[in-house]
């Protein structure tokens, strides 16, 4: 039980951190590049329309089963709320903060690290939450494909009949899924109100 | 004054679809003075601002810092030594005051120690106490908080110049008058040159020791406040200054510009019936006594000539002494207080020396504003 919550919980953040490493490096760029914003945003939105299912079969004959295909699809999912996130946060930033930051004398980079990302870190937060709540859930499909996790006992449950089995799979996923969702909450409130001085 | 700090040469900015934002402008800023550009929006003042910091770059002509082209240095290293305030402020709201005001000298990498001293003694120029204010967010703070802070955050690491983007611009009219009020102050301790953009011209002519008034991305009238107040150019530049308006601007003028010249004197040694004569001659209500020196003593009217049935006395012995000279360069409208409060109808004017060199009264204050 413990093992598979545990395992459950690794799928579920290693393809979030995948995504965050990922989406974030897409999002400046395209909040610099703000030409490629739109198409990039609408793939990566296309990526999240496709029924994870499919996603799974399909990665199937190319990455095998186990963790690989559930990993990568989960962070094909993840992908869009942190790109778009991150994007928004940054372009949301007000222009004169900027403008008094280059003229202050700081480098693009001393822009991006002690300005533009800081204050646009409530925004990504957000994002963060979304897909780690999403995650979860979607995990618990994964076992689908053998990469482990609560949804094992679910699965199992299913074809056993077993509706104890079922349900405990099913219960302990919703209880990851609201703990994680209202701790991230916490999270992301704390930070708006240091950046923002609102929310909370 | 006469260093030049900033020189602009034939400096245009010219945007695609042949926009021109500034059109060839030279314009030579001193040493430690404030220059303000004013205008209506979009006359280009804004962009010529930016480009002395090179956030804007001129698409034709020069300009120079202290003699070096500044399109030769890093545009980091350049800002790094211009202090930079605008309207909005731009404090960054995920920083204390004092992390605000500290982000310059960070930059410069000074020691530690040194920075914390020197947000210290900033806080303590704009009047807010670092004890309280140093650990407050921006939001924490009021707009005129924050404006002040702002100022403190260019002034940081002690740059020679400073651009300041109508920085008052955002506040309400009492706020706006208090934090003037208070930069005029610092502005004298700091020495610095500072080029101020703005569109209010009360605001102009109160902080600017020079103004240039700007249209459609041309200089139009380069000059001080007065000279500029006095001599507009052209019908635009009255307009900028609302000439019908000029009354108000009083505060600009010194004494000179309501100097009465030929202001009737006598010496202390003549008679009553002297005295009584010139009176008479000159068609004055009342004279000013001089002493050998052609200083003034005091005034003598009809009231007093009439005390003494004796017109053989020397006027220096009936005369009333005046307890207020007016020097030349004074400030006219300090002047005029000084003569309300004294409730005198005119007071005389002195030159370095002492020597009379005239006169200003009430009467003729209305002539010559209205003229």
């Amino acid at each position: 039980m413990i093992f598979r919550l545990i395992e459950h919980l690794q799928l579920a953040f290693y393809s979030l951190i995948l995504a965050l490493a990922v989406g974030i490096l897409i999002g400046i760029f395209i909040s610099k590049y703000t030409k490629l914003a739109i198409p990039i945003i609408s793939v990566a939105g296309i990526l999240d329309t496709i029924p994870s299912l499919a996603i799974l079969s399909v990665l199937i004959p190319l990455v095998g089963i186990g963790k690989p295909p559930a990993i990568i699809t989960l962070f094909l999912y993840s992908l869009m709320p942190i790109i778009r996130n991150t994007y928004v946060g940054i372009r949301e930033i007000n222009p004169a903060i900027i403008e008094a930051a280059e003229g202050m004398g700081m480098t693009e980079m001393q822009i991006l690290i002690k300005v533009r990302l800081p204050l646009a870190l409530p925004v990504i937060m957000a994002g963060i939450r979304t897909t780690a709540t999403f995650n979860i859930g979607i995990t618990a499909l994964a076992a689908v494909v053998g990469a482990g996790g609560l949804g094992t006992f679910i699965w199992t449950g299913l074809m056993l009949m077993d509706y104890d089995l079922m349900l405990i799979g099913a219960l302990t996923t919703s209880i990851l899924a609201i703990v994680t969702d209202a701790g991230l909450g916490l999270i992301e409130r704390r930070i708006k109100k240091r950046v923002t001085g609102r929310g909370g | 004054m006469s260093n030049v700090k900033i020189k602009l040469e034939n400096v245009s900015k010219i945007y695609p679809g042949n926009i021109i934002a500034v059109n060839d402008l030279n314009l030579d800023i001193y040493e430690h003075e404030l220059f303000v550009l004013i205008g209506p929006s979009g006359c280009g003042k804004t962009t010529t601002l930016k480009m002395i910091n090179r956030l804007i770059e001129p698409t034709k002509g020069k300009i120079y810092i202290d003699g070096e082209d500044i399109s030769r240095i890093n545009p980091v290293e350049l800002r790094l030594n211009i202090g930079y305030v605008i309207q909005d402020v731009g404090l960054f709201p995920h920083m204390t005051a004092g992390e605000n005001i500290a982000i310059v000298p960070k930059l410069k990498k000074w020691p530690k120690d040194a920075i914390e001293k020197r947000v210290t003694e900033l806080f303590n120029m704009i009047g807010l106490p670092a004890e309280i204010f140093s650990k407050r967010y921006p939001h924490e703070l009021s707009g005129g908080q924050r404006q002040r802070i702002g100022v403190a955050r260019a002034l940081a690491a002690d740059p020679p110049i400073v651009l300041m983007d109508e920085p008052f611009g955002a506040l309400d009219p009492i706020t706006r008058v208090i934090l003037q009020d208070e930069f005029l102050k610092i502005k004298k301790i700091i020495k610095k040159t500072i080029v101020f953009v703005t569109h209010d011209i009360e605001e102009a002519v109160k902080l600017g020791d020079r103004l240039g008034i700007m249209k459609d991305g041309k200089l139009i009238q380069v000059g001080t406040p007065r000279d500029i107040l006095k001599n507009p150019r052209d019908q635009f530049v009255r307009s900028i200054i609302g000439a019908d308006k000029i009354y108000k601007r009083i505060d600009v003028l010194k004494v000179e510009d309501f100097l009465i010249k030929d202001a009737p004197a006598i010496n202390l040694k003549c008679s009553l019936k002297e005295v009584e004569d010139f009176m008479l001659k000159s068609n004055t209500e009342a004279v000013i006594v001089i002493d050998e020196q052609k200083r003034p003593i005091g005034i003598v009217s009809w009231a007093d000539i009439y005390q003494s049935n004796d017109k053989k006395i020397p006027v220096e012995n009936v005369l009333k002494t005046i307890n207020l000279q007016i020097e030349m360069g004074e400030n006219a409208l300090e002047a005029f207080k000084k003569m309300a409060n004294l409730n005198l109808p005119f007071a005389p004017v002195v030159d370095d020396n002492g020597e009379l060199k005239g006169i200003i009264t009430f009467n003729n204050v209305m002539k010559i504003l209205t003229s």
